[in-house]
């Protein structure tokens, strides 16, 4: 740069320097010629910064303090350059491990034309050649590390032919960091009673992401089975009304690259509700093989309460809805045919009305034992049967009761039916079994009509339809169709199915250490009792049983190490039909820690009355029209939840409760693992160093 | 000499509860824990706790080395104490008393645990344990080939603990050889041919 002197000032002195680059100035020589090299500035846009000395043809002038000398005036000023050469830049910030990733070469300056470019370091790749295409593109390896810097060496030649200039650098772009892994860890319930099992089920949302190991903790870990589900008991003295914090961690490994195996914990919040207990269950027998039939008697406890559904099931199993007959109402569900041997969970539910429409629904679980069969097991099928189609899409409500419960092939069966839907009467009905000619219902009084169709001499032993079909008319006139199916049981001709027992604990629940009386009483003609015991399960000594008249009544007390929850009384029947023979099964009763309602039981004068409160049979219905759908829903959607209890939850009995509180613990993959420390010697090495003599 | 072992542990702690509670901090705490714990993986955190807590024990236990037996190893090495000892197997009634130089002994140890779930080996803790002695003003006792007193003499322990390859601590400690050390019937340096 050439600093010229006009008329106006003379030249004194001048340099040059960049703004980037201060320390280094290039002074004026002799001629007012300033030469400054362009340093190593990054392409772009630089500022070349000029100073120059003069003196001004006007003598007298006042000089700022400082100058150089008293007749030089500096001034100074920029001028914008711009540094040639080649800038790269990749398209994206954050590329994806196993993504492209394009790196775009741009020329700086007036003439500059790139001749050669790529990446040569970290991944290798170039321009496409006899192009004008200046970019290189690369696939970043699928193993490279979320969250790491990912470093390229650049290069790029450029300029005019025969002065050849050579630009690199480095870029560096971040892999993109993995997004968090995501679990879904839900307990299959909201609610739960104290005393009950809570089981939580973990699963990972995240692809590649697999866990490894997991539990909840409530008291103790309790770790996941190979289905990544936990159990853990509600304690017993789990106050109602209060809300339970249940910890849960997990481990997992992940095939995402460079994510490391880690650990996630949380919190899952459990309600704790004790349910009064509505219901009186019973279940027959009290062990059985796989594949065998077990029976549950279903009782309101209530004063004008009527039960509207109810169903039992074990795990993985199908289960049995109710049927309703004019003694009781029972289902019959099967032990599931791979059940292993040793104690399973018998779960129940019931859902109930009173009077005033009020729903009740009403849930538990018995440990039921499995007896191990021997041989292959026995496979029997659960037979569902649909209804008949004939009916109105939104027909009024009737119920269908069967009488007697089984029988045999040729024997009549008494089906009544009536309305459930108030201003609702039956104006016709058959019944009869599913490919046979229907047998026609008469008024037996009461709204009721009744059919007995007979039980085809050709039908096998087991399950059977038998279809209902039901014409009515209400107060406004209006008519139509129902039609509804019974899965009626046909007995083998000369074996009568087992006889069904009603056993009740009074009151139904008790304290450790206080008396229950357990009443047995037969539900089929002909079946007369001659003797019987009952005694807590687990601990309890068995209690022989008096004739009252009324009943058979054994006195139980329940022991004084019996945990609270949902206990057990077991009991055995002898009975005479055509013959000696025996029976056997459970009865629940809860164990509380207080009696929070003493005022209940103590109104109920005797076991007769709560007997009579299964005759309740049409009391509670009249709003179930409106609620039961809701009821059955309600039911239905605890049903679903229940129902999936993993295939590899173990139940089992803790063997120091001594009583029949259950004890939920899925296998972990390390079953009891041991875990060894062994101290490791190592070799020691001495060495020695005399100081020199 | 007393009763009282000096063990490569009183090097480090002043009791064995100190170290048991010294290195199980270590151990559930810190960069050491980290490494340990990564290696221990999928256990659950309370269960690596117990494990931790039950490993320092035994990592206490592997420093009961008693130090006599490192000085056995050096010794046996020593050329000048050999040769008195040569000497005195030719007066066996008679017992030298040999001085020696200031000498330096270094001793590196790498005692662990291992730790196995089920039968599986899942992680190993390994302790690593460097002692530098210097021993000086050593007047030692040699009878019929065995060094069998030690009357005089001092050493100066410089000691350095790592765990799973992590610094967990540094001591320095002086003792009388006269006291630290348990010779019985003395260590053999050499024998009749």
């Amino acid at each position: 740069m050439y600093f010229p002197s006009s008329h106006d000032y003379d030249v004194a002195g001048c340099r040059l320097y960049w703004a980037e680059a201060m320390e280094k100035k290039a002074d004026c020589d002799l001629a007012y010629h300033a030469v400054i090299e362009v340093p190593d500035l990054p392409p772009g846009q630089a500022v070349l910064r000029w100073e120059m000395d003069y003196r001004p043809p006007v003598v007298a002038q006042l000089l700022p303090s400082g100058s150089p000398s008293p007749d030089v005036v500096p001034t100074s000023g920029e001028i914008p350059f711009t540094v040639d050469g080649v800038v790269a830049t990749a398209d994206r910030a954050e590329p994806e491990p196993g993504g492209p990733l394009a790196v775009t070469f741009t020329p700086i300056g007036t003439g500059v034309i790139i001749n050669d470019c790529g990446i040569d370091e970290g991944i290798r790749a170039s321009c496409p050649k006899n192009t004008d295409v200046s970019q290189a593109r690369i696939t970043v390896p699928a193993t490279a590390v979320p969250g790491d810097d990912l470093k390229l060496h650049w290069y790029a030649v450029s300029g005019p032919k025969g002065e050849p200039r050579r630009n690199e650098g480095y870029l560096r772009v971040k892999i993109r960091p993995l997004p968090p892994a995501e679990f879904d860890v839900r307990g299959q319930a909201d609610t739960l009673g104290p005393g009950q099992p809570f089981i939580a089920m973990f699963r990972s949302l995240t692809s590649g992401v697999t866990i490894t190991g997991c539990g909840l903790t409530l008291g103790d870990r309790s770790a996941c089975g190979a289905s990544d589900a936990a159990v853990v008991m509600i304690p017993p003295d789990a106050r109602s009304g209060t809300t339970l914090t249940i910890p849960w961690d997990l481990t997992y490994s992940s095939t995402r690259p460079g994510e490391p195996t880690d650990t996630a914990t949380g919190e899952l919040h459990l309600g704790i509700r004790a349910e009064a207990s509505e219901m009186a269950v019973t279940v027959q027998p009290a062990e059985a093989y796989p594949g065998d039939e077990v029976v549950l008697t279903f009782a309101s406890l209530r004063p004008r309460v009527s039960i509207v559904e109810c169903l039992a099931f074990f795990p993985n199993d199908l289960g049995g809805t109710c049927q309703r007959s004019p003694r009781r109402w029972f289902a019959r569900t099967r032990v599931p045919p791979n059940a292993p041997r040793g104690p399973t969970l018998l779960r129940w539910g019931a859902a109930s009305i009173t009077d005033g429409g009020q729903p009740i629904t009403d849930s538990g679980a018995f440990v039921f034992t499995v007896r191990a069969r021997a041989g292959k097991p026995l496979v029997t099928r659960q037979r569902q049967f649909g209804p008949p189609r004939d009916a109105d899409p939104q027909p009024p409500t009737f119920m269908a009761t069967s009488d007697p419960e089984a029988t045999a092939p040729g024997k009549a069966v008494t089906v009544s039916v009536a309305p459930l839907t108030p201003g609702v009467a039956v104006v016709g009905c058959t019944a009869g079994f599913r490919g046979a000619a229907g047998s026609a219902c008469s008024d037996s009084g009461g709204g009721t009509w009744t059919a007995r169709p007979s039980v085809p001499a050709s039908a096998g032993p087991g399950d059977q339809p038998l279809d209902w079909h039901v014409t009515w008319r209400d107060t406004t006139g209006r008519q139509g169709r129902d039609a509804g199916t019974i899965t009626y049981r046909v007995s083998e001709p000369d074996a009568p199915p087992q006889p069904a027992f009603r056993v009740q604990a009074t009151p139904p629940k008790a304290r450790p250490g206080e008396h229950v009386t357990v009443t047995h009483n037969a539900l089929d003609d002909g079946v007369t009792i001659t003797g019987c015991e009952a005694g807590f399960s687990v601990g309890g000594t068995m209690a022989g049983c008096r004739n009252t008249g009324q009943g058979w009544v054994a006195d139980v007390t329940v022991p004084e190490n019996a945990p609270a929850g949902t206990g057990t009384v077991l009991w055995n029947v002898a009975y005479d039909r055509a013959g000696p023979s025996t029976a056997d099964g459970f009865t629940r009763l809860e164990v509380v820690a207080a009696i929070t309602d003493p005022s209940f039981w103590s109104k109920l004068t005797g076991i007769g009355g709560r007997i009579a409160l299964g005759a309740l049979a049409f009391a509670g219905f009249i709003g179930y029209r409106v609620v039961g759908p809701r009821v059955l829903e309600r039911w239905k959607q605890r049903r679903a939840r229940a129902a999936d209890l993993p295939d590899d939850v173990d139940v089992s009995p803790l063997p120091d409760a001594g009583v029949f509180r259950t004890d939920l613990g899925a296998p972990t993959r390390e079953p009891h693992p041991v875990i060894r420390l062994s101290p490791i010697g190592g070799t020691p090495r001495v060495s020695l160093r005399e100081e020199p003599p | 000499m007393t009763d009282e072992s000096t063990t490569v542990r009183t090097i480090f702690f002043d009791s064995p509860e100190d170290a048991v509670t010294a290195l199980g901090d270590a151990l559930r705490s810190g960069a050491a824990a980290d490494e340990v714990r990564g290696r221990l993986g999928r256990m659950p955190g309370a269960a690596k706790a117990a494990v931790l807590g039950e490993v320092g024990k035994v990592a206490a236990g592997v420093l009961e080395m008693d130090v006599t037996d490192i000085f056995r190893s050096a010794w046996a090495k020593h050329t000048a104490l050999c040769e008195a000892a040569e000497s005195s197997l030719h007066d066996p009634a008679g017992e030298r008393v040999v001085p020696l130089a200031t000498h330096s002994v270094s001793f590196e140890q790498d005692p662990g645990v291992a730790i196995q779930v089920a039968s599986l080996p899942v992680a190993t803790v390994t302790l690593h344990v460097q002692l530098d002695i210097t021993v000086r003003g050593l007047l030692a006792v040699l009878e019929a080939g065995r060094l069998t007193r030690v009357r005089i003499g001092a050493a100066d322990f410089s000691g350095a603990l790592e765990i799973a390859g992590q610094p967990v601590l540094e001591r320095q400690k002086s003792v009388e050889l006269r006291r630290a050390l348990r010779l019985g019937s003395g260590i053999q340096l050499a024998r009749r041919a």
